[in-house]
């Protein structure tokens, strides 16, 4: 075997179920049992397709954020007339008086008041 | 007898100031197409019938109170849509009316504003149809993972349209509109496009404002029309271009008349095309290659001249943009909450899950270096290039897609099948570079091949310019499907 194949080897990839977790617990999202390895292989899978990117020499190249080479673009800060509060509301799932009405995130413990 | 949703935008525009229709037929003829036709296509989502016929009624009014045709001609120079139905992209927000962009997450989002494009429709003359379907957040190059349906292709029923704008172009393919609008992130105008046999452009990035769009890989996403022919998709881009205060990285470079640039046809005399020997892919299918040489042939005896090329292996593109494409969804639906709009993130299907799972990985510490960032080099590289291609010739030219339309199903469980699908297509993507589909002609199963002409940055005019010259001879529009 030769170097290049070596080296293409040590680059396989495979994530493991508690990466795919852990993954999904940063993005919010709950996956069943089954998605779990599921997407495990899938996302492995796409891993190892994006290894040809080793290939290239990318030392010299800066990296592009986005191609229209636009930098700093300002506006005037004036106000300006925005939506109507009924309009912000109006595809809200659940309101409370003219506010969003979200489910806690943060566990109320008695002892400690 | 040519029935008036048969017709291109131009031709409906010289009946409109001959008096010989009026935009209320024009309007009635479309909704009467989709109600023989979309139950077997499935290329809305919505439609937008009763407000549509009311425009057009205003638009009647409008007219009737001029008296001769030269005053009626003066009106389309402000409002260049004048009383022309449009279907557009489930994922432009449309003030009122439903927008899901194909996502049972978005299922009963009615937005409170317009899009830019929408807005610039709308203040056009233009008519908004209805929205068409697409890949639920534009994540699919089939519309096959619509969580809605899946579109058919006019041409066979049997066959996918493409996508991500595959609504928009089966649409404009089965005469249900005079026009459409897509949006492209990397191949999602032109190959539904190219398998639906009709115009796609795609303009340099930031050309036209992505205000409204709902974000999918904000470096890249860029809208643009589908369109029957060339000349309509020069009109409607002149139309929707321009700079936008709600969008900063949309462009300041001022807006040709497209349209002037079209019709001469010595002005492809001399031109330099070039041909890239890697964009006719080991595997391509044998009548997608012979039509595109036929294509060059035209223009070469057109006068143009032709130049072997030499560009990147179109797999590291696909590459870059698999990382990218994948990172900024990751991104752009990371903040997605359902609070204020909407469905919860337990409504999020397979694809959109996998890619915010793979962009949220390649953006996490300790990956980032090796994935996101390495991908963002070698975009550069990809850049610099199209930049030493350019310096050589004018434009470029090659397939669209690698075979014509596939088969129903055929995107079950292939998780990569969009990138493989626009491997063509996705290094003028992430370099920003504005580029068209056409007809190329057809298969001997009867499906259209395409061809697609790139050009570098705001280079649009020269790309209208050669890709008219080619419709003109070649006159693939001028086939419809049987429906």
């Amino acid at each position: 075997m030769n170097d290049k194949n070596k080296q293409k080897l040590k680059n396989i990839k495979t994530l493991s179920e508690e990466e795919v977790k852990h993954i999904a617990k940063l993005a919010n999202l709950s996956l069943s049992n089954e998605e779990v390895k599921k997407f495990q292989g899938q996302l492995s899978e796409t891993l190892n397709f994006i290894q040809v990117l080793d290939e290239l020499n990318t030392e010299k190249a800066e990296p592009t954020n986005h191609a229209s080479g636009l930098s700093n673009i300002f506006r005037q800060d004036e106000i300006k007339p925005s939506i109507s509060q009924a309009e912000a509301l109006a595809n809200a799932p659940s309101l409370s008086d003219g506010f969003f009405k979200v489910k806690a995130i943060l566990e109320r413990n008695d002892d400690e008041i | 007898m040519t029935k008036f949703n048969e017709l291109t935008i131009s031709d409906a525009q010289k009946k409109i100031i001959k008096g010989e229709i009026s935009c209320r037929e024009l309007v009635l003829d479309c909704l009467a197409k989709i109600k023989q036709t979309d139950e077997k296509v499935k290329a809305f989502v919505t439609l937008n019938s009763e407000k549509a016929l009311s425009l057009a009624d205003e638009e009647d009014k409008r007219l009737a109170f001029l008296k001769d045709t030269k005053q009626i001609g003066n009106l389309f120079r402000d409002y260049p849509l004048l009383g022309i139905p449009v279907a557009v992209k489930d994922n432009f927000s449309t003030k009122g009316l439903l927008t899901t962009a194909s996502a049972k997450v978005l299922e009963n989002y009615k937005p409170v504003f317009d899009a830019s494009v929408v807005k610039k429709i709308n203040d056009a003359g233009g008519i908004i149809l209805g929205k068409t379907n697409m890949d639920a957040w534009a994540h699919g190059s089939s519309t096959e993972s619509s969580d809605f349906f899946t579109t058919r292709n006019p041409w066979n029923l049997e066959r996918l349209a493409g996508g991500s704008s595959g609504g928009s172009a089966a649409a404009v393919a089965a005469d249900l509109t005079i026009a459409a609008i897509g949006s492209e992130t990397a191949g999602s105008i032109r190959q539904p496009a190219c398998w639906c046999g009709v115009v796609g452009m795609k303009p340099t990035y930031g050309r036209v404002s992505r205000y409204g769009v709902i974000a999918m890989a904000s470096s890249t996403d860029s809208p643009g029309p589908i369109t029957k022919s060339v000349s309509d998709a020069a009109l409607m881009l002149g139309v929707i271009a321009g700079k936008d205060e709600a969008d900063a990285t949309s462009s300041p470079t001022s807006v040709p008349d497209y349209l002037t640039c079209l019709g001469e046809e010595n002005k492809i005399k001399g031109i330099k095309i070039g041909v890239a020997k890697q964009y006719f892919l080991k595997g391509i299918d044998s009548e997608v290659e012979k039509n595109a040489y036929q294509a060059i042939k035209i223009l070469e005896k057109a006068g143009a001249q032709i130049k072997e090329i030499s560009l990147l292996d179109p797999k590291y593109a696909v590459a870059v943009y698999t990382v990218i494409q994948r990172s900024e969804v990751s991104s752009n639906l990371g903040r997605y909450d359902g609070i204020r709009f909407g469905h919860d993130r337990s409504y999020f299907k397979d694809e959109a899950k996998r890619r915010i799972m793979f962009g949220t990985y390649s953006l996490s510490a300790g990956y980032y270096d090796q994935y996101y960032k390495k991908a963002q080099k070698v975009r550069t590289l990809i850049g610099q290039d199209f930049e030493k291609a350019f310096k050589e010739v004018d434009l470029i030219i090659g397939p669209t897609s690698p075979c014509p339309a596939l088969g129903i199903g055929a995107t079950k469980e292939a998780s990569m099948f969009g990138e493989m699908q626009d491997i063509l297509l996705e290094a003028s993507s992430v370099a920003g570079l504005p580029a068209i589909s056409l007809p190329s002609g057809f298969s001997s199963e009867g499906l259209p091949t395409g061809i697609q002409i790139i050009g570098p940055s705001f280079s649009e005019e020269q790309i209208f310019k050669t890709a008219f010259i080619y419709e003109k001879i070649a006159r693939w529009h001028e086939r419809k499907p049987k429906l």
